[in-house]
């Protein structure tokens, strides 16, 4: 009898999961999601070189960007998916919650009072995530650099990883800009990515070094 | 293309509207045999599909569109009015010391730098230029240009700023036609009793439009050098403005070296040769130490009033 009264519990437990209050969904989730994945056969399976490289191919080609417009680069944003540049063809979706994003595509300066928002979207995005900096008010403000109300760069905020100068950048330059995230991520491997005038930085995602009181992307010596 | 009966609410059954799954099926099924290479010579409405393939064909932009910079250094004088101009202030220059043979330094230079052998070419932060063409169309020279190259993203902040030898063109693209045409349209302008002769506009005007003469003061019983402006060939870069101590130069606009494409346009209509209101502006100067050349105005009209 005591068994059965076990094995229904267990059942309601698992089939109950949406009415759990938060703190004993993450104590359920550490313990049957987390924990198999962290150490035991799971883990030796994932970290197989064969499935690294399929998830691998599987992220480069499926970058699914959050279809959020800040000002006048999101009308560009729009025009790279219509038929002219489907960008479909190269896996780019976008997607209107921040939970099935891969990719934060910034188009726009980001005002002091939008920061909080910025933050708080790159917050709720699960975990293998890219930033792409869309037009120059993104890289450092652009017009409104002396401004008292703009951000000067994304990369103050939140960690970017591409940066698309333009004003407003055509279609083409965002697809050639997805395209070269895919590159970042295909030679995550390697470690050093690199750059249109051949140096070499560091290609895991949101990676920046600190070298000589000065926040950079360059890599290391030892690391090449 | 909506069915009516979806709408009909008369009855309580709940009604899908019809064709939700095999209109959308059929539209597409046109669409593919409309596009499809052999077949849609012989549909009626067969075309060629919209989409063109980005990664492997590339679209071939107009002319006129602003993309990757990239500056003549035969043609480019040194003259600072791009950086002045850019409403991002995103223009550095940068000094580069030159071998004495070298084809950059010509004769159409400031005196500083023959005499320190070096040369002012511009760099961009690509990641900060509007790329509004304002530095191309106010070029004295002709030596900006802007490629239709837009694929400019990269990984870092730092590789967007690209300095004069990155954006050199090739030696071989180079007419080396020497043009020199006033765009700003002001030129300087003298208060000779400001003026304390240190011949340091001489040395920095990158024309060599300035020579000095003597001028009506005294200092020590002698006359102290004054400034004396070639006006058909000075560009307005405002160098001698920027570097003189004593602020005795100011811009003012005098005059065109060819006025007759110019049209003032009033409110009621009525059109007039810029060239008629030339010679008025020109007298009522009182500041003006040499006059300019007014040789190529025709017949200019009685002053009214």
């Amino acid at each position: 009898m005591s068994n059965e009264k076990e094995r229904i519990e267990q059942k309601n437990a698992i089939t109950n999961i949406a009415g759990f209050e938060s703190d004993k969904f993450i104590e359920w989730v550490a313990k049957n999601i987390e924990k198999p994945f962290k150490e035991g056969r799971a883990r030796r399976l994932i970290n197989n070189n064969l499935v690294q490289g399929f998830l691998n191919w599987a992220r480069r080609n499926s970058l699914w960007p959050l279809h959020w417009g800040i000002m006048c680069c999101s009308i560009e944003m729009a025009a790279t998916s219509d038929p002219r540049y489907d960008v479909e063809r190269l896996g780019v979706i976008y997607r209107s919650t921040p939970r099935q994003c891969d990719v934060l595509l910034l188009n726009g300066p980001i005002s002091y009072k939008l920061r909080p928002t910025v933050m708080r979207l790159y917050d709720q995005m699960p975990d293998p995530k890219w930033v792409i900096a869309m037009g120059e008010c993104t890289i450092c403000g652009g017009p409104y650099y002396d401004s008292y109300s703009i951000v000067k760069g994304s990369y103050t905020v939140i960690p970017t990883d591409i940066f698309i100068p333009g004003c407003p950048v055509r279609p083409e330059a965002l697809m050639y800009g997805f395209l070269k995230l895919s590159q970042k991520i295909k030679s995550e491997k390697k470690g050093f990515v690199s750059t249109r005038k051949g140096r070499k930085v560091s290609a895991f995602k949101g990676h920046m070094a600190q070298f000589k009181g000065e926040v950079t992307y360059e890599v290391p010596e030892e690391l090449r | 293309m909506k069915s009516q009966k979806s709408y009909d609410r008369t009855s309580n059954r709940k009604k899908r509207p019809r064709g939700t799954v095999v209109r959308p099926l059929l539209t597409t099924l046109k669409q593919t045999v409309k596009t499809t290479p052999i077949i849609r010579r012989l549909v009626p409405g067969g075309r060629k599909p919209v989409t063109f393939l980005y990664p492997y064909e590339k679209l071939e932009l107009f002319k006129s569109y602003r993309g990757q910079h990239s500056i003549d250094w035969f043609k480019c004088i040194g003259c600072e009015l791009c950086a002045k101009v850019c409403p991002n202030e995103c223009i550095y220059f940068e000094t580069i010391k030159m071998e004495e043979n070298s084809p950059y330094l010509l004769s159409k230079r400031s005196k500083m730098d023959t005499i320190k052998k070096q040369i002012k070419r511009p760099a961009v932060d690509v990641g900060h230029c509007l790329f509004c063409g304002d530095c191309a169309e106010y070029c004295p020279t002709d030596a900006w240009t802007f490629l239709q190259e837009c694929e400019l993203a990269d990984y870092t902040r730092e590789d967007l700023f690209y300095h004069s030898d990155e954006l050199k063109k090739p030696d071989e693209l180079s007419d080396r036609k020497q043009v020199l045409y006033n765009r700003q349209g002001d030129e300087p302008i003298l208060d000779v009793d400001a003026c304390i002769g240190c011949l340091r506009c001489d040395r920095e005007c990158p024309t060599g439009c300035i020579s000095m003469t003597n001028g009506p003061n005294l200092r020590k019983d002698k006359p102290i050098p004054i400034p004396e402006f070639n006006y058909t060939v000075c560009i307005g870069c405002q160098q001698c403005v920027d570097v003189c101590p004593a602020n005795c130069l100011h811009m003012e606009e005098i005059h065109y070296e060819t006025t007759e494409i110019f049209y003032n346009v009033n409110f009621r209509g009525e059109t007039h040769l810029l060239e008629d209101w030339v010679p008025k502006k020109v007298t009522n100067l009182k500041m003006s130490v040499s006059t300019p050349k007014t040789d190529s105005v025709k017949t200019p009209p009685p002053p009214t009033a």
